[in-house]
């Protein structure tokens, strides 16, 4: 009896990650690498309940983009914190992704995957065409897509652009005003969403509680 | 209102103040903690934001005062709240305004495992027995439920806790559970895998019906490991999602091993766990699993009832024996026998036939450690699955000389070498011999001592 013949399915879960000059001011870098290590064990958690495994993949883009993490089994996925310099490319950080969508997801069977954008600020490049690239294959267009701004700065439009009609359009980008709900925000894209993909019939998505009124710009702790 | 509840936060029921002392999971609706009051310790559940209805509060209310319908139920006690005096409110606002959660049981960890870690193999039966037994209490706890005019809506993995040793069950997230009269399709829930196909297909909501096939799907998946329904066609799919979910299990459902249509089987070698079970548990199992999922995928009302699944799995629970070869577990079945087919363990030709005992179509092992109970033997009563009836017994000076002791309260009678008629009463012991004729409290039966 071989447990790997249960032909399970893996959720791939992508980390799109802002790695601009501006995310060293405030202490929004070092918050957000605290977010994500917070979240491991929960996902770990969701991967336990699961059939099959969470792989993590992550990038960062500032002036160009690069991979930080590969294919990491849930398990076995720890944190480096992130190296912040340059500007924002976002639209290579998408295109860096869809030539990985491309070609090492062929023949791959999965859960829709889940893709965490964060970012503190405006594109520097043209992330429409990058977007429009990732868009194109078929792991992007079937992601459920989630954008996280991090402070005020941040392009909510472009965000919403990233999101699109992923999950049945019901998708806002979130806006975290400090360091705590930055860690609410990441641990509900990656778990809960994560969950929901796994789990894609259950009609209760938890969306966490969103602001969209009455936002005071001026009382952001950044 | 919080969403989730620091450390050290105060929530009160009617008679007592809890201390928030640590998250122990958290789902869809809100999060579970570990609570105290004094040296008492308990489970909270806290609702998010969403999910914090007032409707949900009467629901909760009502399930506490109905009461738990067995033991094997992690039920709702009391409910939680922030403060003492709550506002009530305006009883059609749809948030209860500082939101609200439920006491119920703390489950013991040190015991009790989630199912789900058994798919993942983080967990496993300590023995075959325990493992129909935790199926056993499964189809027995629904039985109850459904019995008090309940259906649970939610039955999964992620619900179920059991004692890996024994097989022992707990069942938890009951504050889903509604009275079996839900009108709507709105009401769907569920979860992936286990939602029936009119569900899946908007046409029904969750009753006691739709439990019922979610109840298959579990104990299909606890004995073959494989979702009945997940072979070539679920294999096909690259990525899976609302669309190939609803076609897979409502608009298209089709058992892996259908007698007539061979469209979904197991794809060998990638996605065939289940082939190493399927022949290895006798017929009268398979032709149940494939009734519930042919018929009973379609046809709701035909689904296998609950007490038809005590019985079935009460005899199987009589019919494991050992491998002469390896030691292997095997389950009694002619069939294999005459065809001689090879032991699932060791490859070894299965040429042993076990000592048993036939009662009427019914052929049951006797092995040194089997305890009978009532169900096994009188199928007048096919729900006394834990009441036992008689026990193996190894003679304390010859070890090779075994006999059944009388557990029940009736008289065994049977017909000695010498040709006397002899009772035995509680707590005697019916010395086993090739080809004895009993009857057992008014159930005749016929032993067969072990041959090669």
């Amino acid at each position: 009896m071989n447990l790997e013949r249960m032909g399970t399915r893996d959720l791939h879960l992508f980390f799109l990650i802002d790695a601009s000059d501006s995310m060293s001011y405030g202490g929004k870098a070092e918050t957000l690498n605290n977010a994500i290590r917070e979240s491991i064990p929960h996902i770990r958690e969701v991967a336990r309940e699961s059939e099959g495994g969470i792989k993590v993949h992550a990038l960062s883009f500032s002036t160009g983009a690069r991979w930080l993490v590969n294919h990491v089994d849930i398990r076995d996925f720890t944190w480096e914190n992130i190296k912040t310099k340059g500007v924002t490319d976002m639209g290579r950080g998408f295109e860096l992704l869809s030539e990985k969508l491309s070609t090492h997801f062929q023949g791959e069977r999965g859960y829709q995957p889940v893709m965490i954008l964060l970012s503190d600020g405006m594109p520097t490049d043209d992330y429409q065409k990058g977007l429009e690239k990732l868009l194109a294959t078929r792991w992007g267009s079937k992601a459920i897509r989630i954008a996280i701004a991090i402070g005020s700065e941040a392009d909510m439009d472009v965000l919403q652009e990233f999101i699109g009609d992923s999950f049945r359009g019901e998708l806002k980008p979130l806006l975290a005003k400090n360091a705590a709900e930055l860690k609410n925000y990441i641990r509900w894209a990656s778990t809960a969403v994560s969950q929901a993909s796994i789990n894609p019939v259950k009609p209760i998505v938890p969306v966490p509680q969103i602001e969209v009124e009455g936002v005071d710009i001026d009382a952001l702790e950044w | 209102m919080p969403e989730q509840l620091p450390v050290g936060a105060l929530v009160y029921t009617d008679s007592e103040i809890w201390t928030v002392e640590k998250e122990l999971g958290t789902g869809g609706q809100g999060s579970v903690y570990k609570v105290t009051s004094g040296a008492v310790s308990g489970a909270l559940k806290w609702y998010n934001h969403q999910s914090a209805t007032e409707q949900q509060k009467e629901a909760i209310e009502e399930l506490i005062q109905l009461g738990t319908p067995g033991e094997s139920y992690i039920w709702p006690e009391s409910v939680a709240t922030l403060k003492k005096d709550v506002d009530k409110g305006d009883a059609s606002e749809r948030h209860t305004p500082h939101g609200f959660g439920y006491l119920m049981p703390l489950i013991d960890g040190k015991r009790f495992t989630k199912l789900s870690y058994y798919f993942s193999g983080e967990a496993t039966f300590k023995t075959e027995d325990a493992k129909i037994a935790a199926c056993l209490q499964i189809a027995a706890s629904f039985h109850a439920l459904h019995l008090s005019g309940l259906c649970y809506r939610d039955l999964s993995f992620a619900n179920l806790f059991v004692d890996f040793e024994t097989g022992e069950i707990q069942i938890c997230d009951n504050d889903n559970v509604t009275f079996d009269s839900l009108a709507s399709p709105k009401d769907a829930w569920g979860t992936s895998g286990f939602i029936a196909p009119e569900i899946m297909r908007a046409e029904a909501p969750p009753s006691s019906l739709t439990d019922l096939y979610a109840l298959s799907v579990v104990l299909f998946r606890i004995l073959f490991l494989q979702h009945p329904l997940q072979g070539a066609r679920e294999y096909a799919i690259d990525i899976a999602d609302q669309d190939s979910e609803i076609r897979l299990y409502g608009t298209d459902p089709l058992f892996i091993y259908d007698p007539d249509d061979d469209d979904n089987r197991p794809v060998k070698g990638k996605k065939d766990i289940s082939d190493f079970f399927w022949n290895r548990y006798p017929e009268s199992i398979r032709q149940l699993f494939t009734e519930a999922f042919t018929r009973g995928l379609h046809e709701p009302h035909e689904r296998i009832r609950e007490s038809v699944w005590i019985e079935a799995l009460s005899v199987l629970r009589a019919q494991d024996y050992y491998c002469e070869s390896c030691g292997g577990t095997l389950y009694y079945d002619l069939n294999r026998l005459k065809k001689g087919e090879r032991c699932e363990h060791c490859g070894r030709s299965l040429n042993f036939v076990p000592p048993r005992v036939k009662i009427g179509n019914r052929v049951l092992t006797l092995t040194h450690c089997r305890t009978f109970y009532v169900n096994q033997i009188d199928s007048s009563r096919p729900l006394a699955y834990e009441e036992p009836f008689a026990q193996v017994v190894v003679h304390p000076k010859y070890p090779t000389v075994w006999g059944l002791k009388n557990l029940s309260q009736e008289f065994w009678r049977y017909t000695a070498s010498d040709g006397t008629e002899r009772e035995i009463g509680q707590g005697q012991v019916l010395p086993i011999k090739n080809d004895l004729e009993a009857n057992m409290g008014g159930t005749d039966a016929v032993f067969r001592i072990g041959t090669k």
